[in-house]
């Protein structure tokens, strides 16, 4: 039985703002603005309190998609970005974003994934197998490599990471107190058209094994394969 | 036959406990095992059984005999929304009666008026068990592909 490593499937706008404008200045507001001024408004699966000041105290999170969105926004690809947004809006409406909506309340700004995934009975797992299933019915439009694995060893910048098929990866270290040692990690290497590349580095989280189902294991996404036989015409039961 | 929730009363309790499906193969072994000593925990197991809905269910013949065991909840184990099968297991004095037959079909009923995000169906089956997956493939299920060490059945409601 063997952990499945998922990358966490919400996004704060901080990161929306860092992935709008890469190495540069861009407050959140105005990241969520370009969105919503082209159509792609980002739906808020929580809204947490941080204050008694209402509006002005808050920390809202959205579904880890509207990150693609915004990646595909900066680089005009408004075709796949639409398409995103879709699935982006459709994840936020999930039975899952709604458990966990409440449970973000209490979880304070940097939430403890398998603490929330625990609390939540799974729902944290759910919503980030569908994400993750839904980033791979768009790969061909995402214009990035990705995998998930841990970071093993940090040093002079760098950071070793061993990636869920046992390959030794190199990344820039993560500038976040969350991501250190021995954290999982989901990295997005995002394709320009210069040639070069950026390396984006978000938290991802092992998902929670269940010690009473009758056949023990973690979830996986299905295969294109699989999907495609279900896209056929479904056998009528009964 | 008569699809109902299992109760925490003393008589559920006791006859769950009692239930006997397995003819001596491993896998029914494995089967019977979970029924009578891990269900239970499985549908009390909070707040997992909230959010992913489980559901542990006897099914009575017309006398009120256990005939059958079912439980279901919605699926987490693929990236498919629906109703995920757990257990169906016939009782060994109800097999070879057509019961195979109809449990399914009575399951299939049920599981069209409860509140899902879905209509697709899943379970695992093991690979020599092939008594359960002619039940299933006679109900229309069909095999997906491999999910620890298992046949991952889909059917659709």
């Amino acid at each position: 039985m063997s952990l499945v490593l998922l990358p966490f499937p919400l996004a704060k706008s901080t990161e929306l703002a860092e992935v709008m404008r890469p190495g540069g200045h861009l407050r959140p507001d105005s990241a969520l603005r370009a969105l919503r001024d082209n159509g792609l408004p980002a739906a808020a699966v929580s809204v947490v309190p941080r204050s008694e000041q209402g509006a002005k105290g808050r920390a809202v999170w959205y579904s880890s998609l509207v990150v693609d969105v915004t990646r595909l926004l900066r680089v005009r690809d408004l075709d796949a970005a639409r398409a995103v947004h879709e699935a982006a809006t459709e994840l936020a409406n999930h039975r899952s974003a709604r458990a966990l909506a409440d449970a973000l309340v209490g979880a304070g700004p940097e939430p403890d994934a398998a603490a929330l995934d625990e609390e939540t009975g799974g729902a944290l797992t759910r919503l980030a197998l569908l994400t993750a299933s839904r980033r791979e019915d768009l790969t061909a439009r995402l214009h990035i490599d990705r995998f998930v694995g841990r970071v093993m060893a940090v040093e002079s910048g760098t950071a070793q990471v061993r990636t869920d098929d046992d390959r030794w990866v190199a990344i820039p270290a993560p500038t976040s107190a969350r991501i250190g040692l021995g954290a999982a990690v989901a990295v997005d290497i995002e394709r320009l058209d210069s040639g070069g590349s950026l390396t984006w580095v978000r938290p991802a989280f092992a998902s929670d094994n269940d010690p009473n189902q009758r056949v023990r294991g973690g979830p996986r996404l299905l295969t294109n394969d699989e999907k495609r036989r279900l896209g056929a015409p479904a056998p009528a039961v009964g | 036959m008569n699809l109902r929730p299992f109760t925490a009363s003393e008589v559920d309790t006791a006859r769950l406990a009692e239930f006997r499906c397995s003819t001596g193969a491993v896998f029914e072994d494995e089967v019977e095992d979970w029924i009578t000593r891990h269900a239970v925990a499985w549908a009390n197991d909070l707040p997992r059984a909230v959010f992913q809905r489980r559901a542990l269910n006897l099914v009575e013949d017309d006398d009120g005999a256990l005939a059958a065991v079912v439980a279901w909840q919605d699926i987490v184990r693929i990236d498919r929304d629906g109703i995920w099968i757990e257990v169906l297991a016939v009782a060994t004095d109800h097999q070879h009666r057509g019961i195979g037959r109809q449990v399914p079909a009575l399951v299939t009923d049920q599981l069209r008026g409860i509140e899902r995000d879905g209509d697709e169906l899943a379970g695992l089956v093991r690979p020599d068990n092939d008594r359960s997956r002619q039940m299933l493939t006679g109900a229309g299920w069909v095999i997906l592909g491999r999910l620890d060490d298992h046949d991952l059945m889909i059917g659709r409601l």
